[in-house]
């Protein structure tokens, strides 16, 4: 990007704003160090197991937790409309309405999920453990939901951060255009990419969607020598054949393939005294690492299924997709961890 | 672990606390004979004197450091000139249930017989207590505050490296010296300063009896020992025991015992509050160390287990129990030993060695209730050092604690001490901040915030007893806004910090008139010079301080007040009057609004830690910088140690949610359960307190064990303590451990004796608190992996 163009993007950024769900800080699994993670609201993918069901529509909601009602009532008494919103008694306005009845209610049992934030207000939160991500090597991660939902308000936030010397990650299923998949990761510090299924017809039968534009968005990120590290939930009984899970695995070594030339011409370039010129430009924080060789080799990580989700379905009154799966154990987990390594990639079970 | 350790180590665990009346006795014994003949002070320095050489002298078997408080091992010594125990009491100490102390019908015979007909009525504590005003009384039985000097003398020492450069006979010239610069022509004080340098001499010549009385038993020992290895090393003893601490240590082994008779005289002295302190052992033993280990007569291993041998001495000395209503409660067995380690140089540099690091494996190793340590931590502290204090924390026994030595340096030049002697100063006790060796910083009690709020919401009314204590300021529904309120605390605060320093200056000159400390003055700079005693204004510096507990509850209920009573005007000040006198009867749903949706102090959110910073701005402008009566100067505390929850017990309900009697929050730290966004925004809540302003904070910590798994762990806890000492931060402890084994503790405690936890600036056995104190550590947020 061009100064006169990152001047622009950042007076359209003061304007935008996103949708959130939560900001958690001292996040621990989601990149190096102390991190703070934004959940951004809204995903296109609808995966039988997602542990984030609160993600997945792109408006705010109400959640009630019926364990935790005293029965005070106070939420219909403040509610304009004068409607019970324990008994999912909710108007078309719901979604609009501030939730003056969550508000109201003194045992968080009525929960308002989604709040638009100002990229201000946002950067005020993120900028608050700005010393521990100094001492830790942390930073912000943005997640979901799919961050990408929202790529405006992502990629302003990504600049801001730049900006304040806040490093940055992003938590993806990939599923973008090229192009704003390709905008956005570079304005990152690192990609945490999920790898669900190499399959085409297990992807679209279980997360919803194709997985053509991922593929070809991680082979770019790849090609761009972008840092990233993979991230493959292990879902038993979903993506843990024996056959997916080669197929991910072989995936997962092509694109560090990849990745490993890139880096090697970067280096290539820099020893020739040329300007270690991306397309991240200056003032990108991969750049920074060009050529020195000393990046790390992007890590592969399995992420044990578990079922900490299920009770966010009963608050929704939803049906959980994945009912019944169960975590995989030790030995599992360690015999797929070797298919991955048996193709050179560095694996972490656990984030 | 070498087998001898673990042999000193099982016997010392295993050992049963018990009572001695035989200082009590010796003590009677001296006093009835000599007191009305000699100057107070130098009646102080013959009883110290007597005692050490009558009392039974101890030489275990495998030990390499020697001497003991009382005839054994955990047997405790009482102080009657002090605080005289009662028939009842020692009764109650030997019967109640938990951190008992044994006691043997002799030792109640004893007491019935000599000690109780002398010093009843004698004691200082009998005759403070005939002299109290009214005013203080009410406010000390309602729970406003406590007294340290109605139990135990003023304490908090901690030495210099004085002791390992001049022994005793030196200082013995010095006194001399100083004696010969008295100006009898003009000095009005020319007698009393004579007569304390004589005491200061005697008390001299006391300790050095005591080391070599240890030096004819390790003789005679040898003579008798069959094995020839332990006969050298019994000979070895006895050398040094001639040697140290009479004249300056030459090597590791000397130091070590040089430190240690200066523990046990000044521990036998009196029972100064937070026993003794070597201060910065690895700062002033490691050149010993070093030159040893050049020199070949030292090895790592063996220094190693003379330090061990130094820690279990430390864990043979429980706190001497206290007296009158207090017997009755449990306590601890803790004497707040708290050993510095790391921190910097009188220069400004990094000030660890290698003793730093043996003396963490040590902790780690041993795992004993006592000493406590904790690793001073500068910005030029290597973060390998930094690292290993954190696994040993890991491991879940609550220490080493952790200290910002920049912090701590820094609070101390804004008080006025030299850079030098500020940097060569550290923390003791649980989180006091001091000039090691120089100066005499004597706490004078807690006092209960959360308390007093409830006064000013009661026009000055105490709700318990009905009766009023403070002034009359006025009908909170009058109040215009938070100010208003606020403004009625200040006048009930300032009311309760007068009442309160008017005893506190009674005693601390009961204390300087009736028991000075010439052994004590003769260890710590300024006295011999001054020829003043330490609790006398002696010392080079003198600070005064008190210890305001509560400050997450209290600025919690103003949050509470602002937002639902002044902002949104959701609940009505008479409604919630009403709530907190029946203590939320049929206002569930208000309390647990209070409770979840009213600003908390802790969560990085302003408008609760604003109010925690206008309190501290409020207790500074009341107490900070004001004179006591020793030319000391006060500053303020913010430690609560098991106060907390004391307090809380004499607490009615409080507007942030709490209902009466449930414990306050400690130190500094937010209100149990209260810190919802994690440890980052807890240390980003106090980093707006200003705690160079104070004399010391808390911070209180949990976390689960499978947050600090790995490597990564314990680079993430070391990041997160360089990041709160980077934004200010004086004190942060961790407990590592989960609910369950807790939860496990408590139903079969038998299988759980050695589960050490944080308390609040200092670990204790789990099993040894009380339930309200096991159940208020179990309610602190864990923090997990998000």
């Amino acid at each position: 990007m061009t100064q006169a163009g990152r001047v622009a993007a950042r007076a359209a950024a003061a304007e935008r704003r996103g949708l959130v769900f939560d900001i958690r800080r001292d996040a621990a699994h989601d990149g190096p160090g102390i991190r703070t993670t934004v959940f951004l609201k809204g995903c296109p993918l609808s995966c039988a197991w997602c542990h984030n069901p609160e993600g997945l529509s792109p408006e705010p909601e109400l959640s009630f937790n019926a364990s935790r009602c005293l029965g005070c009532s106070s939420c219909v008494t403040a509610c304009p409309d004068g409607l019970d919103p324990r008994t999912r008694q909710r108007a078309a306005g719901c979604a609009a309405c501030p939730a003056p009845c969550a508000e109201a209610c003194p045992t968080d049992a009525l929960r308002r999920i989604g709040r638009g934030l100002g990229l201000a207000e946002l950067m005020a939160e993120l900028r608050a453990d700005k010393p521990f991500y100094d001492a830790s090597g942390g930073g912000v991660t943005f997640s979901g939901g799919e961050p990408l939902m929202q790529a405006a308000f992502l990629e302003a936030a990504l600049l801001a951060c730049r900006d304040e010397g806040i490093r940055t990650a992003i938590e993806t299923s990939s599923f973008a255009p090229p192009e704003i998949f390709m905008r956005v990761a570079r304005g990152a510090d690192l990609l945490l990419l999920d790898l669900k299924f190499a399959d085409e017809g297990l992807h679209r039968l279980h997360t919803g969607v194709s997985n053509a534009p991922i593929l070809a968005n991680l082979r770019a990120a790849a090609r761009e020598g972008l840092a990233y590290a993979l991230r493959l939930p292990l879902i038993p009984g979903y993506n843990d054949a024996e056959v997916e899970l080669t197929a991910m695995a072989e995936l997962a070594a092509e694109l560090l393939a990849s990745w490993r030339a890139a880096r090697a011409a970067r280096a290539a370039r820099a020893a020739r005294g040329l300007s270690a010129a991306t397309p991240g430009g200056p003032g990108s924080a991969v750049s920074s690492d060009a050529g020195l060789g000393g990046a790390p080799e992007p890590e592969l990580h399995i992420l044990p299924y578990h079922d900490s989700g299920t009770g966010k379905y009963a608050l929704r009154g939803l049906a959980y997709p994945a009912a019944g799966t169960e975590a995989p154990s030790r030995g599992r987990l360690e015999r797929v961890a070797s298919i991955f390594e048996g193709r050179g990639l560095r694996v972490r079970i656990g984030a | 672990m070498t087998e001898r350790i673990k042999a000193l180590r099982k016997a010392s665990v295993d050992a049963k606390p018990s009572f001695s009346s035989e200082r009590a006795v010796l003590t009677t014994e001296y006093y009835r004979e000599r007191a009305g003949t000699l100057s107070t002070p130098m009646l102080r320095a013959g009883n110290f004197y007597h005692l050490c050489d009558k009392k039974t002298i101890y030489i275990g078997e495998g030990e390499l450091i020697v001497g003991e408080r009382g005839p054994a091992p955990k047997a405790v010594s009482s102080f009657p000139e002090l605080t005289c125990h009662s028939v009842e009491d020692l009764r109650i100490l030997d019967g109640r249930p938990m951190t008992s102390y044994a006691v043997s019908e002799a030792d109640i015979e004893a007491y019935r017989e000599t000690v109780i007909p002398y010093w009843r009525g004698r004691s200082m504590r009998d005759r403070a207590f005939a002299e109290l005003p009214e005013a203080w009384l009410a406010y000390y039985e309602a729970g406003y505050f406590t007294e340290f000097m109605e139990q135990r003398a003023p304490g908090h020492t901690s030495l210099d490296g004085t002791i390992y450069r001049r022994g005793l006979r030196a200082a013995k010239e010095e006194i001399e010296q100083a004696r010969t610069l008295i100006d009898w022509a003009a000095d009005r004080d020319a007698w009393d300063k004579d007569e304390e340098l004589k005491a200061m001499a005697l008390a001299c010549d006391a300790a050095i009896r005591f080391a070599e009385r240890h030096a004819e038993l390790a003789e005679g020992m040898a003579a008798a020992e069959p094995d020839a290895t332990r006969a050298a090393e019994l000979r070895r003893i006895a050398e040094i025991c001639r040697r140290v601490p009479a004249e300056a240590p030459r090597d590791f082994w000397e130091a070590l015992q040089a430190y240690w008779f200066c523990h046990l005289g000044t521990i036998t002295e009196l029972n100064g509050w937070d026993a003794m302190s070597p201060g910065r052992l690895d700062l002033h033993l490691g050149p010993f160390y070093k030159r040893d280990l050049r020199e070949g007569r030292l090895t790592r291993e063996q220094a190693k287990e003379l330090l061990s041998c130094l820690w279990i001495k430390v864990n043979n000395t429980p706190a001497p129990p206290k007296v009158g209503v207090t017997a009755a409660e449990s306590g601890t067995y803790n004497d707040f030993t708290n050993i510095n380690l790391g921190g910097l140089t009188r220069e400004g540099e990094d000030a660890s060695n290698e003793l730093s690091y043996i003396a963490l494996e040590v902790l780690d190793e041993l795992r004993l209730l006592q000493p406590q340590a904790n690793l001073q931590v500068s910005a030029k502290t290597p973060d390998g050092l930094l690292k290993e204090a954190c696994r040993v924390i890991r491991n879940g026994a609550g220490y080493p604690s952790l200290f910002n030595a920049d912090e701590v340096a820094q609070a101390m030049i804004g008080m006025g001490k030299e850079p030098g002697d500020a940097r060569e100063g550290g923390t003791s006790g649980c989180i006091e901040t001091g000039c090691f060796g120089k100066e005499a910083y004597i706490l004078h009690g807690y006092m209960n915030l959360p308390k007093i709020l409830l006064l000013a919401l009661n026009d000055g009314v105490d709700a318990e007893s009905g009766r009023r204590l403070g002034p009359a300021t006025g009908d909170p529904r009058s109040f215009k806004g938070l100010d208003g309120l606020y403004a009625a605390f200040e006048a009930q605060l300032s009311h309760v910090i007068e009442t309160k320093l008017h005893v506190s200056h009674y005693l601390d000159r009961m204390y300087a008139r009736l028991a000075p400390a010439p052994f004590l003055s003769v260890l710590i700079d300024g006295c011999v010079a001054s020829g003043r005693d330490y609790y006398d204004g002696g010392a080079k510096y003198n600070t005064d301080y008190i210890q305001f507990v509560g400050l997450g509850t209290l600025s919690d209920s103003f949050a509470a007040i602002e937002e639902f009573v002044y902002r949104s005007g959701r609940v009505s000040m008479d409604t919630l009057l009403t709530a907190l006198r029946s203590d939320w009867r049929d206002q569930e749903a208000l309390r647990l609004l209070l409770t979840n949706k009213a600003p908390k102090y802790g969560n990085d959110d302003d408008r609760a830690d604003s109010i925690a910073v206008r309190v501290i701005d409020t207790l500074l402008k009341l107490l900070d910088g004001r004179p006591s009566p020793r030319g000391g100067i006060y500053h303020i505390d913010l430690l609560s140690t098991t106060c907390h929850v004391y307090f809380g017990l004499k607490t009615g309900a409080t507007p942030d949610g709490r209902r009466a009697g449930a414990p306050e929050s400690d130190g500094t730290s937010p209100s149990q359960g209260a810190d919802r966004k994690g440890p980052t925004a807890v240390m980003k809540s106090l980093g707006k307190l200003g705690q160079a302003r104070t004399g010391g904070t808390l911070l209180n910590q949990r976390f689960l064990p499978a947050a600090l798994s790995g490597d990564e762990g314990l680079e993430r806890l070391a990041a997160l303590v360089r990041g709160y000492f980077s934004l200010g931060g004086h004190h942060v402890q961790f407990n590592v451990v989960d609910t369950e084994t807790l939860r496990a503790a408590q139903r079969k405690p038998e299988d759980y004796r050695d589960l050490l936890v944080r308390v609040a600036g200092y670990s204790d056995y789990f099993v040894d608190l009380d339930r309200d104190h096991q159940e208020e550590i179990i309610s602190r947020h864990a923090n997990e992996s998000a």
